[in-house]
């Protein structure tokens, strides 16, 4: 009886640990895979290490992670012990006033400290990036030295700095000589609690940064859509040295008690010493690295997987200048951060956000005489109704919606019912929607035969009834750039893409097919736009027209899938790589195909709040 | 001994700054109607009533239910866990203990991540059971660690006193081990059901776009919508609900006690 | 005590280890019914380890633990007729008074007014009547030990095992609840086993007094036993102060040391063996040098209260005599005892 319970509970806590640890180590494991697959792991290599060290911007996260967290660290180990100190000899009022107020950031969720922050930096007209991330940082991991501080100081005998003082110590010397030694344990476990918060935060930093300083935790967040084992690789990383830490700090009672270690330690501390201050100072200096200006640059914000990087430092190169590049995740929630403030000199939104963005006069007019290579752009794009003589934009990319489909599920006859075939109950949870309201609704809409540009309440609410069968019928799953990666591997019947995705999945998986209904769908074309705000208006207009040199364009397009609006470039591409690839030439003569204009922003709220009804019943 | 008095101000200012005026202007936009910025500043009570409207109802009742239910799993998974644990040996529960920090220092993302690769190839993404696998897995070490340490801080005295006294292992467990250790259990279903109710990213990454809990719909007005009015209203009312369940939390605490 | 009897508890050799370290090293013992048996011991010295195991919480090495005539070594405590006080009381911090004592007959499904009736008589019994709905926490040390021992005796056992119950409460205290355990023992008619390191506890409550150091027991007898005919040098050491003194038995009733012959009362060793003298403070008397074969110089003199404390330095020794009488530093004094007064012991190896 007594053995069963003891192997019963063994089995256990071991079960456990292999729900803790598992993920973990297969994430290791698969750092070192040769391919990309997650499923198979093909052979050992380092070539995710290699990717890892040349990737520039996971460097310069792991840079920001590192030299915020020690920095923060230090200030906020400071502030904490000093204040904890203060404390114990205030008032009682103030005492626990000031503990109470401490607690709010312990207590209160991350999310809500995040957007406090947010909207005070906001508000100071503070630029965002890596000082207010610096801030930040500070103020959560402060209360949390006080709270790993104060009780040490309590337990002080109250006479301690008088004795020290009686002896001739100033009240500076008394701190230093007498106190801050007493209480280094509280001070060592504040540092360290400080330290993992800042290095390991992800909500706040991702509502408080910006201007492309990330850290570790937000590139990471970034990249979970897609399936990058270079992200393995970096995880791999920061899992070693966190174990090892954790070892030594655990280890080192012990170790200090081996006689080997006393010897050894004897002339340590004055070297340990130095060697921190230089580590904290360069965390400082390449802080201020990263605060401080550098020579020309441009800020780019484009969508996410959406140019081939090589590109960016070829400009770079070119142009002597520093690129800034940004990713976003939607057409919304790019219009939300620059509303909140951030200035970029290049944008890439969709067509109906350009129309947005010119309407609110927030775009200044491009000066086409700087394009060299304007007239390389197919005819049948430029001055369409979103932009009519396309003043403020130039095509970056243009596509369609459609459904791609695995021909091995899908059924040839079940297509022929267009939009409606995703209400299909044959393929209930076997459909991904694009966690978009404006694509969910224009599905509806032309499934009802109605223009993806109404603005009648009664058609919408009918869309709305549609979507919400759909979701009764089929539950489909609402991603976002995951779709990618999970129709390659084929997980799902049908999801809907944007026709770039499905060229490039396509050329991925071969079972796959991809149609746009006859009854209409959604015509896109993405445009580079030049914002009012714009610093270097003439490195901008040099970067639309790199982008637009058919060679330029040519490797962009391959690279990403989506389709080129340069001419040659385009019958380049559809008559090479993507030969005979449906999705890579969106079909260019439906009269039902629309694009999507500007809404007015009480259709807007009304989709909005329609769209979070589907998704939250 | 006055000498250290002033030693607070600066931190006096820094959270009045950090901390206050942020409180502050949350419940200010949650107040007002005018957009994103405080010019023509207008009071309203609207950013409120629109959580009377089902949907936004239904999303706090899906994170609540959701929270719930991972505080309910992880007490049981963490508290056999911690008990199991405090019944070993002063040198392995050292260990073991060890072995349950260790994922907590390790990026949450980065851990949640590694779930997706995973669960990706299971064909197990985005249903209910990643999220809630997620969800255990992140949270489970802030139920064991402090019940553990209200277990093994217990004088072993009281279960022998128990057992002295004719009650039995599984009577000793529930009348007095469990009961003592009810400090441990409430910090650690408080810790929980805080994360859980306010995480966004572990829906959103393991649930797929459909998962709306409040962390979500705070996310969303922020970084998509750019309803900063209503975003604001939200965060408030999610620090009110965990300010509630604190409180009534430690009541429950205090009354165990008296 | 009655050797008759039939003993109600019988520890057969036991022994026990822990951590490599043997705590017990072979214990023999009778317990009989309604007796007040005290272990003593310094700490280490394996008396708790032995109550445990009567208790059931610690399991024994070897040896055999009879109840009754009955193996019950494999029993669990919840199954053993006895019952505990602890150290430290372990009272229940989460229950009040009355669910505290409540307790084990709450585990036996005892009918509620049963149970109200049998802690009142409980609470009047330790004299807390009026506590019930009380915090334990907030009890004062004395009414906590009150608790304690009203929660173990309502279960009615057959023996109370009490571990260095007083050892957390005030010298005053003390003495009053060495009295009013006493009291209770006898109400109520249990064995008690007691665990305690103090001596003067152990004298004035017990019926027998059982000695243990290192894993033995080095002696068992009643209080007056113990203290006046120490089997060994440590007992004699460990309960109340002594003067231990190196001599040789010469005969039957006539030992010597210090250069002179003593009469005395002990018999059975064999002639010319070597053996040690107790003589206990308050037995010399201090008389005027020519009226003793003993003399010396007296060295200090401490006022203790009821007596001075005395040490007088003779040609070999210095000795400790506790006397009501004052005497100068650096006086001559003589040294004088009855042979009653002279406790001879097997020597220690």
């Amino acid at each position: 009886m007594k053995k069963l319970t003891r192997i019963s509970s063994g089995l256990y806590v071991a079960l456990c640990f292999a729900f803790f640890y598992v993920p973990i180590i297969i994430t290791m494991i698969f750092s070192f895979n040769s391919s990309r697959s997650f499923a198979k792991f093909t052979g050992f290599s380092f070539q995710w290490y290699e990717a890892l060290i040349n990737d520039s911007e996971i460097m310069a996260a792991v840079g920001v992670s590192v030299s915020v967290a020690i920095i923060a660290t230090a200030i906020s180990t400071v502030l904490g012990t000093v204040t904890a100190i203060g404390l114990s000899k205030s008032r009682r009022i103030l005492k626990e006033w000031v503990l109470n107020i401490n607690n709010i950031p312990i207590m209160n969720p991350d999310i809500v400290t995040a957007i406090g922050l947010m909207i005070l930096f906001t508000s100071m007209k503070l630029e965002k990036g890596y000082l207010t991330m610096l801030l930040a940082h500070i103020c959560f991991c402060t209360p949390y030295v006080i709270t790993s501080v104060y009780p040490k100081v309590r337990e002080l005998d109250v006479n301690i700095a008088n004795a020290a003082m009686d002896l001739g110590a100033t009240p500076f010397q008394a701190l230093v000589k007498v106190i801050v030694p007493m209480i280094k344990p509280g001070i060592y476990a504040g540092m360290l609690l400080a330290f993992t918060m800042s290095i390991d935060d992800f909500v706040v930093s991702y509502f408080v940064s910006g201007n492309g300083v990330e850290n570790i935790s937000m590139i990471v967040y970034n990249a979970t859509k897609r399936i990058n084992p270079t992200i393995n690789a970096l995880s791999t990383i920061v899992i070693l040295v966190i174990v090892a830490a954790v070892a030594i700090v655990n280890t080192a009672p012990i170790i200090k008690r081996q006689r080997w270690f006393v010897r050894l330690s004897s002339n340590i501390p004055l070297k340990m010493k130095r060697f921190c201050m230089l580590v904290l100072c360069a965390a400082v200096c390449a802080g201020l690295f990263l605060i401080g200006g550098e020579k020309r640059t441009l800020k780019v914000y484009n969508a996410g997987e959406y140019i081939d990087d090589t590109l960016i430092e070829e400009f770079e190169a070119e142009n002597d200048c520093a690129v800034i590049y940004e990713t976003f995740d939607s057409n919304e929630s790019m219009y939300t951060k620059v509303m909140s403030g951030e200035r970029y000199d290049i944008i890439i939104p969709s067509d109906y956000m350009i129309e947005r963005l010119a309407k609110e006069e927030l775009l200044q007019k491009v000066d086409k005489t700087k394009l060299s290579n304007l007239k390389e752009i197919i005819p049948s794009l430029l001055n369409r109704p979103f932009d009519p003589e396309n003043n403020y934009s130039i095509p970056y990319f243009w596509g369609n919606v459609g459904i791609l489909y695995d021909r091995t599920v899908v059924a040839e006859e079940d297509l022929k019912g267009g939009w409606e075939v995703l209400r299909n109950p044959k393929y209930k949870d076997n459909i991904y929607m694009y966690n978009s309201e404006r694509d969910s609704f224009m599905i509806a809409l032309k499934a009802l035969g109605y223009s993806l540009n109404t603005d009648k309440k009664s058609e919408l609410d009918e869309a709305y009834e549609w979507l919400l069968e759909q979701k009764k019928m089929v539950n489909p799953i609402y991603v976002g750039d995951e779709v990618i990666d999970s129709m390659i591997a084929g997980s799902r019947a049908m999801a809907i893409v944007y026709s770039g995705d499905a060229a490039y999945i396509m050329s991925e998986n071969e079972n796959l097919g991809f149609f746009a209904p006859e009854i209409g769908t959604n015509i896109w074309i993405d445009g580079m736009v030049i914002p009012k705000d714009c610093k270097d208006a003439e490195l901008a207009h040099k970067w639309i027209d790199f982008m637009l040199k058919p060679e330029n364009a040519s490797r962009n397009s391959e690279a990403v899938g989506y389709s080129s609006p340069i001419e040659s470039s385009f019958e380049e591409i559809s008559s090479s790589v993507y030969e005979g690839n449906e999705a890579y030439v969106p079909r260019q003569d439906n009269e039902a195909d629309e694009y999507f204009r500007y809404q007015d922003p009480e259709t807007k709220k009304y989709c909005a709040e329609l769209w979070t009804k589907v998704k939250s019943q | 001994m006055r000498h250290y008095k002033n030693l607070v101000k600066p931190y006096l200012v820094w959270s009045f700054v950090v901390i206050l005026v942020p409180l502050f202007m949350i419940f200010l936009y949650a107040v007002t109607n005018s957009g994103n910025s405080l010019i023509n500043i207008q009071f309203t009570f609207e950013n409120f009533l629109k959580f009377t409207e089902p949907v936004y109802l239904e999303v706090f009742i899906t994170s609540i239910r959701l929270g719930i239910i991972t505080v309910g799993i992880c007490l049981v998974m963490g508290y056999t866990m911690a008990y199991i644990i405090s019944r070993c040996k002063e040198k392995v529960q050292g260990f073991l203990i060890l072995l349950v920090t260790i994922p907590m220092w390790i990026n949450m993302i980065i851990r949640i991540y590694a779930w997706k690769s995973i669960l990706e190839p299971l064909g197990l993404m985005y249903t209910d059971f990643a999220v809630m696998v997620g969800q255990i897995c992140e949270f489970l070490p802030f139920m064991i660690i402090p019940i553990h340490t209200s277990l093994s801080k217990m004088d072993k005295s009281f279960v022998e006193a128990s057992y002295d006294l004719g009650a039995n292992p599984i009577q000793t467990f529930f009348k007095i081990t469990f009961k003592l250790s009810i400090p441990g259990v409430l910090n650690g279903v408080i810790m929980v059901f805080l994360l859980s109710i306010s995480t966004f990213m572990i829906p959103q990454i393991l649930g797929g776009g459909q998962y709306m809990l409040i962390g979500n719909l705070i996310e969303k007005q922020f970084v998509e919508i750019g309803d900063w009015n209503f975003g604001s209203a939200v965060s408030l009312v999610l620090a009110i609900i965990i300010l509630v369940s604190i409180r009534w939390m430690k009541k429950i605490d205090k009354g165990e006690n008296s | 005590m009655n050797t008759n009897m039939k003993p109600l508890i019988e520890l057969k050799n036991i022994t026990k280890t822990f951590d490599d370290q043997q705590i017990l090293k072979g214990i023999n013992l009778n317990i009989y019914e309604k007796e007040f048996l005290t272990l003593l011991g310094p700490s280490g010295c394996g008396k708790t380890t032995t109550l445990r195991i009567i208790a059931g919480f610690d399991e024994a090495d070897g040896g055999d633990i009879l109840f009754d005539g009955i193996d019950i070594s494999m029993l669990p405590p919840y199954k053993r007729e006895v019952n505990t006080v602890f150290q430290k009381y372990a009272l229940f911090p989460h229950l009040n008074v009355f669910d505290n004592i409540a307790f084990g007959l709450n585990i036996k499904k005892i009918e509620k007014s049963v149970v109200e009736q049998e802690v009142e008589k409980m609470l009047k019994l330790v004299g807390l009547s009026g506590f019930e709905k009380r915090d334990v926490t907030s009890l004062s040390g004395g009414q906590q030990q009150r608790v304690a021992i009203a929660r173990a005796l309502i279960n009615k056992p057959k023996v109370l095992l009490l571990d260095e119950p007083l050892g957390a409460l005030d010298a005053k205290l003390r003495k009053e609840m060495q009295f009013e355990l006493k009291k209770i023992q006898q109400e109520v008619g249990i064995t008690f086993i007691y665990v305690t390191h103090d001596q003067e506890e152990a004298l004035s409550m017990s019926d027998t007094v059982v000695v243990m150091n290192d894993g033995y027991i080095q002696q068992i007898g009643t209080p007056t036993d113990v203290y006046n005919e120490p089997e060994n040098r440590f007992v004699a050491k460990f309960i109340g102060e002594s003067n231990i003194i190196e001599g040789i038995m010469l005969r039957d009733c006539l030992v010597a040391f210090d250069d002179f012959e003593f009469e005395c009362v002990d018999k059975g060793f064999k002639n010319n063996e070597e053996i040690e003298v107790v003589l206990r403070p308050e037995d010399i008397d201090i008389v005027k040098p020519e009226a003793a074969k003993l003399t010396g110089t007296v060295t200090s003199i401490v006022f203790k209260g009821v007596h001075y404390e005395i040490m007088v330095q003779s040609k070999y020794r210095q000795y400790m005599i506790h006397t009501t009488d004052f005497h100068d530093v650096g006086k001559e004094v003589g040294l004088t005892f009855g042979p009653e007064d002279i406790h001879v012991m097997w020597k220690m190896v």
